[in-house]
């Protein structure tokens, strides 16, 4: 079924088109969620709760850009909102809780790269990988993640730094980055993020 | 978004691999998007249950109450009623209708049995839904299975029986080769045997039977995809004993177009045998059985029933406030110790509600203190016409006195009770390992027996009379409870209250008793998978 179907589709309330919507983009939403949320079943939640919102918002989209996108958009802020919601992340902004990476790095499962990359994000506090999920992967400004996270620009830039160290180190630890130097041979020059 | 770039190398790794990382939400996810967005088509099945619920209360309703018998009954007694109350009217009326009590139970026992014998049926029914059928269908299903591997590996041996014969001059990683196919092989079919009783529908066996041939070219094509094989395959044989092989295998395929395996088990092999991918069960993880039992303490509530209340009294009009304050005077009552077992499933429909049915018995008792004489004393009981809407009276021998007597004793009004409660539970609070959880059930109950002793009419003596049983009841449970998770099983401690709807006699005893279980709930449950 063609993407144009499927949109079709849903704005008749179409359930099979709904499903098709659901089927297409539902196991990549789910990754962004699982960035974003405790364990699996947060995850879950925020995924079930951002597609309602899509069926029920589709009359919305207006053809401008990818419809990933604009999906993407939902499930990035219901996430956001939920995290809100449940004080998980004004609760656990601060750098303490940082602490607890060294013990919590031997449970990661290295089942393959990708997989072993989000874990890696997952072990941050939850303020400062929802910031890095938000600048790094997502592609927000830091205005923008203060708009959303009511909190001040700077204090987004700050936790993304923090945030950027803490999980360059734990990529190192294991060994999906080898190190800095080896890190720009690879990739070729580093630029300056703004 | 201000910023079209990654400008940095790390970035952009962890961009990529977090755009690369999928997860495959489980079909419960869908269904409750599905239920959330097309809310008109979310009810049947709770639709039926009231509808289920509804039936029973009509059946118990109809059961216990029988106004034509009663009636009939009334206008023969009404004669003797209105002669003044002594000990020869008594008498008269006994040897006039000397099986009153046993004829009119006799009506009612009658079609009760039919309905308890129907309720045993239901019972076994229900059994063999648990059991029976299930473990026939695994049977059958392995037995297909058993077929399908023995068919399978039959014409595999074929196979490479013939592919061996032109093998002669290969060399010996041929047979090593082959011998590994053929135990791949096996093994695919072996793990569609082991799956076969909950996630695959094989082919009746009938149809097996018929065609007697294994579906090699499936098989084979997964095989196609194991690197290892292919690697043996590739390293040793030259490309015209492949192409022999294959050649071989198509011809002996064109014989058999009928597929044993249908395009959904292909998948499912694809998935599980070849990949190893786990195919997740519609029910893993959402039924729970669970088994418990709650002491409790039993009281009731006595009360005329203001329906049938009739101020028969002219010189001394009472109201029913003041008849049911007499009573409460009247009866000396005192609570005791009940027992409530119970087994049932659960099922999860959501991520916080469950619902739940089962089967129940319960033991309820509360005593009376009364006294024994060693004479029994003729007495009446009243009871209401629901034709002539009046109350009449019928006449009971009975050893038991109220308010005085030879010996002071305890009498004990028991019920011995079977329910089949359906309800639900609510996650109130907690995480995976603690919880605090609400329920509540309506429980259709059959009263199986026991012991009512009923106050007589002028409040002086008991009267046993197990035939004003309301067979029938309707029961309501509300509990609270903890649930705490060890060693993969799920603790329950709470308490519960449970009430009676109907009154535990017949409708046309005009006074009301319901009982009130309080009780403390402790129960274990498993996740079935």
């Amino acid at each position: 079924m063609t993407e144009e179907l499927i949109l079709a589709g849903c704005l008749t309330n179409n359930a099979a088109a709904q499903e098709a919507l659901y089927a297409r983009f539902s196991p990549r939403m789910l990754g962004v969620c699982y960035r974003f949320a405790k364990n699996r079943e947060d995850a879950e939640d925020m995924l079930q709760e951002s597609f309602i919102k899509i069926f029920s918002q589709i009359q919305q989209y207006r053809n401008e850009g990818v419809l990933e996108g604009w999906v993407r958009r939902i499930v990035v802020h219901t996430c956001i909102n939920i995290l809100k919601r449940n004080k998980k992340f004004s609760d656990s902004i601060d750098i303490s809780f940082a602490s607890g990476i060294g013990t919590k790095e031997e449970t990661i499962p290295s089942i393959m790269q990708a997989k072993e990359v989000v874990e890696c994000i997952r072990l941050l506090p939850i303020g400062y990988r929802t910031v890095l999920n938000l600048y790094a992967i997502e592609g927000y400004s830091h205005r923008e993640i203060g708009e959303m996270l009511d909190i001040e620009e700077s204090t987004s830039r700050s936790q993304y730094t923090r945030a950027k160290s803490m999980l360059e180190g734990v990529l190192v630890k294991k060994k999906i980055i080898s190190d800095p130097s080896v890190k720009k041979t690879f990739f070729g020059s580093s630029k300056v993020a703004k | 978004m201000d910023r079209k770039f990654y400008t940095d190398d790390f970035e952009r790794l962890i961009k990529e691999m977090s755009d690369e990382f999928r997860m495959y939400p489980s079909k419960r996810i869908w269904n409750s998007i599905y239920n959330n967005i097309h809310p008109q088509r979310k009810w049947p099945s709770i639709g039926m249950s009231i509808s289920l619920i509804f039936t029973l209360i009509l059946v118990g309703h109809l059961n216990t109450s029988n106004p034509v018998l009663v009636s009939q009954l009334a206008s023969k007694q009404l004669a003797y009623q209105n002669a003044p109350f002594n000990l020869a009217n008594a008498i008269a009326y006994s040897s006039k209708f000397p099986d009153h009590s046993i004829g009119y139970n006799q009506t009612n026992i009658s079609p009760l049995n039919d309905l308890e014998s129907a309720a045993i049926v239901n019972q076994d029914k229900l059994n063999n839904n648990q059991s029976g059928p299930y473990h026939q269908n695994i049977t059958s299903n392995k037995k297909a299975s058993s077929k399908v591997i023995d068919n399978n590996t039959l014409a595999n041996h074929e196979a490479i029986a013939q592919i061996q014969s032109l093998s002669k001059k290969g060399n010996q990683n041929l047979n090593k080769s082959i011998q590994s196919l053929s135990n791949s092989t096996k093994h695919s079919v072996e793990l569609i045997a082991e799956n076969s009783s909950s996630e695959i529908a094989l082919e009746p066996s009938s149809s097996i039977a018929t065609s007697q041939k294994s579906n090699i070219s499936d098989l084979m094509n997964s095989i196609s995809e194991n690197e290892i094989s292919r690697k043996e395959l590739t390293s040793n044989f030259s490309e015209a004993l492949q192409n022999k092989i294959t050649s071989l295998i198509q011809k002996r395929l064109s014989k058999n177009n009928q597929a044993l395996i249908s395009m959904k088990d292909k998948e499912w092999v694809e998935n599980i045998a070849v990949k190893n991918k786990k195919v997740a069960k519609k029910w893993a993880g959402k039924i729970t059985s669970m088994a418990y039992f709650t002491p409790s303490i039993v009281y009731r509530s006595l009360t005329n029933n203001p329906d049938f209340f009739i101020n028969n009294s002219s010189s001394s009009p009472v109201s029913l406030s003041t008849a049911n304050q007499a009573l409460k005077e009247n009866l000396n009552q005192l609570p005791a110790i009940g027992l409530e077992i119970g087994a049932g499933l659960q099922y999860s429909i959501l991520k916080n509600l469950s619902i739940k049915g089962g089967v129940q018995l319960n033991y309820t008792r509360y005593s009376t203190n009364a006294f024994a004489n060693s004479h029994p004393f003729s007495t009446a009981i009243t009871l209401h016409d629901f034709v002539s809407n009046t109350n009449y009276e019928i006449y009971k021998t009975s050893p038991f006195s109220n308010k005085a007597g030879l010996e002071a004793t305890r009498l004990h009004n028991e019920t011995f009770q079977f329910s089949l409660p359906v309800g639900a539970n609510l996650k109130l609070a907690g995480n995976e390992k603690l919880q605090w959880n609400i329920g509540a059930a309506i429980q259709p109950t059959f009263v199986v027996g026991g012991k009512n002793y009923l106050i007589s009419s002028d409040y002086r003596n008991f009267v046993n009379e197990p035939s004003l049983f309301r067979r029938w009841n309707l029961n309501a449970g509300f509990e609270t409870f903890i649930t705490f998770k060890s060693k993969g099983l799920s603790w329950q401690i709470g308490p519960q209250f449970r009430t009676q709807l109907l009154s535990t006699n017949s409708k046309q005893y005009v006074i009301e008793e319901k009982l009130l279980n309080y009780g403390l709930k402790v129960g274990v449950s498993k996740i079935i998978r």
